[in-house]
């Protein structure tokens, strides 16, 4: 099994198996572009704090059936061992799911989404803002206007 | 800047799929930037039932009308005119359904292809104003239109199909298509003259049929062969048997269903409910339909225990068979746990592996997305559990 190298922004380098790096469709394509290297694969949207979390959960679902079918995705419930690897601070966790879009790596995109999903469901709008630090830049005009403008979205 | 703002929107919408309207509805009150990207969502689909709702749109539509997708019109408070008023705010419509408009006539609906460019889906319920000049203008006009329904449910009214309807909608790239509940047997009448029409609309990807009487089914099962066809459903026959003592003149044989089935292999969708379901049917069935994942058999009352078996373990795709009101009982399935089976019957994935002794695979359950949500609520009314 052959290795490849990957090199964060912040100049750090990961030697990472071919297979675990291919979960990254970005970095899959540049492989087959460039085909055998040396060099380091640059990263410059990911820090190596970052690229260590995701290069762990690719090593952890590296031998993971690729689902093409976008509705099972979507549906199926986050796991175990990914509920554990998601709790995080929320900086690190918009991270990882800035660096699965860059990276391209669905599963891990969509793990990341369904987590934060999870935050915000069933939550009042007070309550989603304080969770996440938002500051309310509604005036109260524009808010009685949002409120009327859904004023069915109750019995519906 | 909040962290959360740092998302870029279309990870934000990737994050709000499959979230309710309530849902949505309280994170457009969160800020401006989460209003931003909640409000096309939460206007995607509107409905029309009351003068309440006329108000609603009336003050919002000019703003936020250019959202609107899907647009579901109930009951006898539209006029031709509210629905032009509407139609005309609404430029970017995809769907449109009009459940029990009475009022509803030829005089809106003529227009509909012009205002209504984009428009996709059409589902028209108890519309008994709207006449084939309509569908001569929809059919001529409508060059997206890929899903088209047409049912009469109310009792007593009646509207006059002409043979020539198919032919009318010939030139639409329809891929969906759903009739059915018509209560006077004219109008069946009349539709099976135009089976020739119906049998050329070679895109068709979902049929159903609902309520028909055997002479049109048997029309259909051998006039009809379409190629592309996956999702066929045909309920309630009455009086009529799916069964091998048939007779040909009054009934649906056997025989033209298997060769039916047989000319099409790729079927993975069958809703058959309320039909009278031999085991020799269903054997029938596993052998010509290797693709079948979802099958319907509710109110079949004369379904066996053996018939399920054979079907769940010769059917290497089946997913989900559903079995309401058949008269079986989970008893009767010994090696399923009460657990696995849901409250409405239907075997699903891990079921159906545990009675055919196949090794479990990893459950899918087909939820809501964004995208069945938009395609309008009233699909099930339209296609049954069809998928």
């Amino acid at each position: 099994m052959s290795n490849v190298r990957l090199l964060s922004s912040d100049n750090e380098e990961f030697v990472v198996q071919k297979e675990v790096a291919e979960r990254s469709v970005l970095i899959k394509n540049m492989l087959e572009d460039v085909g055998e290297t040396d060099s380091a694969i640059p990263l410059p949207n990911v820090t190596a704090k970052v690229l260590k979390k995701v290069i762990e959960w690719c090593d952890h679902h590296s031998s993971d059936p690729v689902t093409t079918d976008e509705t099972e995705r979507r549906t199926t419930d986050i796991d175990e061992w990914d509920q554990k690897f998601m709790e995080v601070d929320q900086e690190t966790l918009f991270d990882i799911i800035l660096a699965a879009n860059y990276l391209d790596i669905k599963p891990l995109l969509d793990v990341g989404c369904k987590t934060v999903a999870n935050m915000i469901k069933g939550k009042t709008a007070e309550e989603i803002r304080k969770i996440f630090n938002i500051v309310n830049d509604f005036t109260p005009e524009e808010e009685a206007q949002i409120r009327k403008e859904n004023e069915w979205a109750e019995d519906r | 800047m909040t962290r959360l703002g740092r998302l870029p929107n279309e990870i934000i919408l990737l994050i709000l799929r499959g979230f309710t309207r309530q849902e949505l509805y309280e994170c457009a009150l969160v800020n401006r930037s989460f209003h931003s990207v909640t409000t096309p969502l939460l206007w995607a689909t509107i409905t029309l039932v009351t003068k309440d709702h006329a108000a609603i749109l009336d003050d919002h539509l000019p703003l936020l009308g250019q959202y609107v997708r899907s647009f579901d019109v109930m009951g006898s408070y539209a006029t031709d005119d509210t629905l032009l008023y509407f139609l005309e705010q609404i430029p970017l419509l995809q769907h449109l359904s009009l459940f029990s408009g009475s009022r509803i006539t030829d005089i809106s609906i003529l227009l509909v292809p012009c205002y209504c460019r984009h428009l996709t889906s059409l589902y028209l319920v108890n519309t008994n104003g709207i006449t084939q000049l309509s569908f001569e203008a929809i059919g001529q006009h409508c060059r997206h239109l890929r899903n088209f329904g047409l049912q009469e449910q109310a009792q007593g009214s009646s509207s006059s199909l002409s043979p020539s309807l198919f032919a009318a909608l010939e030139c639409c790239p329809l891929e969906k298509l759903s009739l059915g509940y018509f209560h006077d047997d004219t109008n069946w009448a009349c539709l099976e003259k135009g089976m020739a029409d119906l049998s050329r609309m070679s895109d068709l990807t979902h049929f159903a049929l609902w309520n028909a009487p055997p002479s049109f089914v048997h029309c259909l099962l051998t006039t009809v062969r379409w190629p592309k066809l996956t999702q066929l459903a045909i309920n309630g026959l009455p009086g009529v048997d799916l069964d091998e003592y048939a007779v040909n003149n009054d009934s649906v044989n056997i025989d033209c269903f298997g060769e039916f089935l047989q000319a099409h292999p790729h079927l993975s969708g069958l809703d058959l409910r309320g039909s009278k379901i031999t085991y020799h049917l269903l054997s029938i069935i596993s052998a010509c339909l290797p693709e079948l994942t979802n099958i319907n058999l509710s109110h079949c009352t004369s379904v066996s225990y053996d018939g399920v078996y054979e079907l769940v373990t010769r059917c290497p795709c089946l997913t989900s068979v559903h079995l309401m009101f058949c008269g079986l009982s989970s008893g009767m399935f010994p090696n399923l746990l009460d657990t696995q089976l849901d409250n409405e019957f239907q075997l699903n994935k891990k079921a159906i592996n545990e009675i055919a002794g196949k090794s479990p695979a990893y459950d899918d359950y087909d939820e809501d997305d964004v995208d069945t949500q938009i395609r309008g609520k009233h699909w099930s009314a339209m296609f049954g559990t069809l998928r």
